[in-house]
């Protein structure tokens, strides 16, 4: 049994005051009914002093021995005396086994005639075993009532409060216990409680109970909202086309999405757990992308930049992103990285080509002019030392009149070709326009420039067969070389030395002269 | 004239309790007798049955006036102040413990100024109106 349930509480609390109210209570009355049956015994003696005064004074007063006797006998008749002694001025009289306590009365016998003439004493001692014998039996009595009594309200006491109040509350405890919250279930007010505190306590604990369901139902109802919110917002990251990552600021992947990992396999990568701060690892600039991303953190604004990635793609072709880096704080002061990136590869290559269109002459496939002249400016950017050698062919122009601009043009084609096999790799080869060509040799003395125009030249020269009309043709060419940096800085100006050396060995007219280099012109221009 | 009349007021005035039967009552015994004089309790003891002797030892044998209620009554009322039925009832409830009372009867008062006259040790009362040089006062009731 439940040591703490109510109803045994209450029996025994009830028990026990009963047994010690009882046991005080008997105690008590046993003090009390001694007391009084002590005064009431005094009470008696008195009375039967009062009975017996009339006769023992004249016994007294006579002293009468034999009605004495007779008076001491009649007394000790009585249970509450012990004993009785009579004394007169001559006569002493007592009962058997009398004795003097501080209880015994004693009372002055005076003479039957004379109220003032004292003839003798009447001492009675009281029975106190009497009295004590009486008192007990008296509050036995008593005491078993009590007990009676207790024992009928201790029962009515346990069965009542068992009734009213211990099994309603046990009850209302054990439905309450199997009432789960945000169910229908309620607690059903206990009969004849529909106005005590305990159907008050029901009410109230339905009420709580309606409010907590009313509650579930609508924690319930809002984490559906959101679990399908987040079921589309997942939907939503996982399927975009961009890759989406979300890191911490330390560069470790916390989201990702799959058009990152579609990212890594066209890269030939792995998922790792973290590709340095803002995914620096995969980019090619990370300098760069670094300082961007910290300026525009720094603005409070997001970070976007266009930029190369530092692998190829599996199938060899350059992968450029426009990635865009965000700072996400969350309401607990996370900071996360939000990095998404475009795929721009394709564009950037479209734009590649069309410069690479811009700048190539569609017949000889050289750089055209605008396209050299870049060239050259990067190379005087970057103070690179080089030869620049501008060529004009001869004779090119009789043989577009007379054999037509086919001819012409593979007279052109044929020439771009000697050039390429004349020069190296680095070297640069323009079609200045027409029939003009300009060949920049890098890093060169002039020397061995003037070895490679030879060269050239003499490649040339060689004669040509122009399939279509059967014939042999061959053009001849004038160059005047101009050097950077050390005749001129700037891209007009060395132009300009070049022609001028060109024009000048072309005046000259002579076969076996056909380079100049503008320092020797010039020279000569000042021997002049 | 005026002191006449004074002393017979005062004359009167001694005389009334003769006129109302109030007499006063002497305890007598003979003249002859040795005792001179008994107190109250003496005389009590000696009619209610305490002693039937005097302080002197001689036996004293007391006087009851039986043929005078009316003297008898007054006697008793002035000595103990009891009436004659509760001396009676007295006398009545010791004759059960077998206390025999020992007194002499006589019918008049002179009865017993004659029985005093022939007993010295016998002791009675009268009124005092009764009084002769043959008796000697011993005890004097009055209130």
């Amino acid at each position: 049994m439940n040591k703490s349930a109510l109803t045994l509480r209450l029996a025994i609390v009830v028990i026990f005051t009963a047994f010690a109210v009882g046991i005080i209570v008997s105690q008590l009355f046993f003090r009390i009914t001694y007391v009084d049956e002590f005064e009431s015994s005094r009470k008696n003696v008195s009375q039967l002093y009062k009975t017996v005064s009339s006769t023992v004074s004249i016994a007294t007063y006579l002293n009468d021995q034999e009605l004495i006797k007779e008076v001491i006998a009649g007394l000790i008749s009585n249970d509450v005396i012990q004993g009785v002694a009579i004394s007169t001025e001559s006569i002493y009289e007592s009962s058997e086994d009398f004795y003097q306590t501080k209880d015994s009365q004693a009372f002055k016998l005076y003479s039957p005639f004379e109220n003032s003439r004292e003839v003798g004493v009447l001492t009675i001692t009281p029975n106190l075993e009497y009295i004590e014998q009486r008192a007990l039996e008296i509050s036995k009595d008593n005491q078993l009532s009590i007990i009676i009594q207790a024992a009928i309200i201790t029962i009515t006491v346990i069965m009542v409060s068992f009734v009213i109040v211990a099994k309603p509350i046990t009850t209302v405890a054990r439905i309450l216990h199997s009432v789960k919250p945000g169910t229908e279930a309620r607690v059903p007010i206990p009969t004849y409680h529909q106005r005590s505190e305990i159907g008050l306590l029901v009410r109230d604990i339905n009420k709580l109970l309606d409010r907590s369901s009313k509650q579930i139902v609508e924690e319930r109802n809002l984490r559906q909202q959101v679990e399908q919110l987040s079921r589309h917002f997942k939907l939503l990251f996982e399927n975009a086309s961009s890759p989406i990552v979300l890191t911490e600021p330390n560069g470790n992947i916390v989201l990702y999405n799959k058009a990152f990992i579609g990212l890594l396999e066209r890269l030939g990568l792995n998922l790792q757990q973290s590709f340095g701060p803002f995914l620096k690892n995969i980019f090619e600039d990370q300098q760069r992308l670094i300082t961007l991303v910290e300026e525009a953190f720094g603005n409070d604004e997001m970070a976007s930049g266009e930029f190369k990635l530092n692998r190829s793609s599996t199938t060899g072709a350059a992968v450029w992103v426009q990635a865009i880096v965000n700072l996400a704080i969350t309401e607990d002061f996370h900071e996360f990285h939000q990095i998404t990136l475009h795929d721009i590869s394709q564009r950037r290559q479209q734009v590649e080509q069309l410069n690479i269109k811009a700048n190539t002459d569609a017949l000889t496939m050289l750089f055209n002019r605008r396209g050299g002249e870049a060239q050259i400016e990067k190379l005087i950017y970057e103070n690179i030392p080089f030869a620049m050698l501008l060529l004009d062919l001869n004779k090119f122009k009789q043989i577009n009149d007379v054999y037509g601009h086919d001819a012409g043009d593979k007279v052109l084609v044929y020439v771009a070709m000697q050039l390429k096999k004349s020069v190296r790799k680095n070297d640069v080869l323009i079609r200045w326009g027409g029939d003009e060509f300009v060949v920049i040799l890098t890093k060169v003395n002039a020397r061995q420039a003037s070895d490679i125009t030879n060269k050239i030249i003499s490649k040339i020269e060689k004669p040509y067969f122009l399939s279509n009309e059967n014939i042999d043709v061959n053009v001849g060419a004038s160059i005047g070389i101009s050097l950077f940096p050390d005749d001129e800085k700037h891209l007009s100006s060395l132009v300009q030395a070049a022609d001028k050396a060109m024009y000048a060995i072309k005046e000259k007219r002579d076969p076996a002269q056909s380079v100049a280099f503008y320092k020797d012109y010039n020279e000569q221009t000042n021997d002049n | 004239m005026r002191n006449v009349k004074g002393l017979l007021i005062l004359v009167l005035w001694l005389f009334a309790p003769l006129s109302w039967g109030q007499e006063d009552m002497v305890v007598v015994m003979s003249k002859g007798t040795p005792i001179q004089t008994l107190s109250k309790s003496e005389v009590i003891d000696i009619f209610m049955g305490k002693y039937t002797a005097f302080p002197n030892g001689e036996l004293a044998i007391a006087v009851e006036l039986s043929g005078e209620p009316e003297i008898r009554q007054l006697f008793y009322k002035k000595l103990i102040n009891r009436s004659l039925a509760s001396v009676n009832a007295y006398w009545a409830r010791l004759k059960f413990s077998g206390r025999k009372r020992s007194v002499v009867d006589q019918d008049s008062v002179g009865e017993v100024i004659a029985y005093l006259e022939k007993n010295p040790l016998a002791i009675g009362y009268i009124p005092i109106s009764s009084l002769n040089d043959s008796l000697k006062v011993v005890y004097r009731l009055n209130e």
